[in-house]
């Protein structure tokens, strides 16, 4: 029962943050560690591809056009708007730029969690596609609402922290301190879920 | 819980075994070849992922993969010795989504064992009683993809001629989390 790892991948695949939690956790270089989150981010969007059953509006499932639309057509007045906008656009644009419209609508599939013999692996994707990944042993609970506690903790110390750059790897000594004090809280206490 | 599909892939990746019980409106307009391509995705995902979680196993843990869960499905994977890979999708259980914290960790890892126990007699039970026993079984000459290798189709063995497919959806649909 412990907390191992935390990594932060940045919604281009390259690892912003990596530290261990615990004395347990195995020792990893740092290159061996650029390695495991790019390799993470693709196995990400592999694993929704791979699935034989998708959620609407992933990409690939052919649903979420039909979805969208419906929810945006409420009245008849935007499904003329909209409808005719629409199909102007799908006209005109080649397959591959409905891309971004599709890994918005899509951002929910994908790795939610992996338990292997000696570890269990827990990913939290936001809105804006960074992905905070912790592992910890298996038998530890309350994983999903360290991670919300460590989004929030990213968003209040290294967003708003003048000298951060975005997608740069955080070098913060506050946001160090507060996943610190939040991992001693979760293994005495427990973390509260939002 | 519904078993949508499940896999088994050599050492090398090939696909032995593989079948679908639930059919989508887009995997009706799948053809053979993509769904073949499909199942590459799979054991490569399994492949890079056994390395990843291997690295991430604290010394003295079991470096195997058990189950990988994505929004929409869970992939269950069990591995042998021999690297015969036996890969198994399901729904997420509703069940543990709807146990809050500490319960829902405990839930989980009895239903991931019971996963577990049965790939292992899938493979133990039936895969090693069925195939392997077959007096025609050769190991590396085994027909599954009527895609490829149609022109030395003489002295292939075929998965069809044993039992296997019709115990292993007799133990599937008996298991309580098949429908």
């Amino acid at each position: 029962m412990g907390f191992l790892h935390l990594f932060i991948v940045n919604k281009s695949g390259g690892l912003i943050l990596h530290r261990s939690l615990g004395p347990t956790a195995p020792k990893i270089g740092t290159n061996e560690w650029l390695r495991i989150g790019s390799t993470f981010h693709s196995l990400h969007a592999i694993a929704a591809e791979a699935s034989p059953v998708k959620l609407p509006g992933n990409k690939n499932s052919g649903e979420w056009a039909h979805t969208n639309i419906a929810r945006v057509t409420s009245t008849t007045f935007v499904r003329t708007c909209v409808l005719s906008f629409l199909s102007t656009i799908l006209f005109l644009l080649p397959p591959w730029h409905f891309g971004f419209v599709s890994t918005i609508a899509g951002a929910d599939d994908g790795i939610e969690q992996i338990e292997g013999g000696g570890v269990i692996l827990r990913c939290l994707q936001t809105r804006t596609g960074i992905k905070f990944v912790l592992t910890a042993e298996p038998g530890t609970s309350g994983l999903d609402a360290v991670l919300r506690e460590i989004y929030v903790l990213y968003s209040d110390c290294a967003l708003k922290d003048p000298f951060y750059e975005l997608e740069m790897p955080i070098r913060c000594e506050l946001f160090t301190n507060a996943v610190d004090n939040l991992i001693d809280q979760a293994m005495s206490g427990g973390v509260m879920p939002r | 819980m519904t078993v949508h599909a499940i896999h088994i892939f050599d050492r090398k990746g090939k696909t032995l075994f593989t079948k679908r019980y639930t059919t989508t409106k887009q995997q009706l307009m799948q053809d053979a070849e993509q769904v073949s391509e499909q199942r590459k995705l799979i054991f490569g995902m399994l492949f890079s992922l056994r390395e990843l979680v291997g690295s991430l196993t604290p010394e003295g843990g079991s470096p195997a993969l058990q189950s990988v869960k994505t929004g929409a499905g869970t992939l269950h994977c069990y591995e042998t010795i021999s690297g015969l890979r036996i890969a198994l999708y399901t729904n997420n259980n509703p069940v543990m989504n709807t146990l809050p914290g500490a319960r829902a960790a405990g839930g989980e890892s009895t239903s991931i064992t019971s996963f577990q126990t049965a790939l292992k007699y899938i493979y133990s039970e039936i895969w090693v009683e069925c195939v392997v026993r077959s007096p025609l079984y050769r190991p590396e000459d085994i027909q599954v993809d009527p895609l490829e290798g149609r022109d030395n189709n003489a002295g292939r063995f075929d998965i069809k001629s044993t039992n296997f497919e019709v115990k292993l959806d007799a133990y599937l649909s008996s298991m309580p989390w098949f429908r």
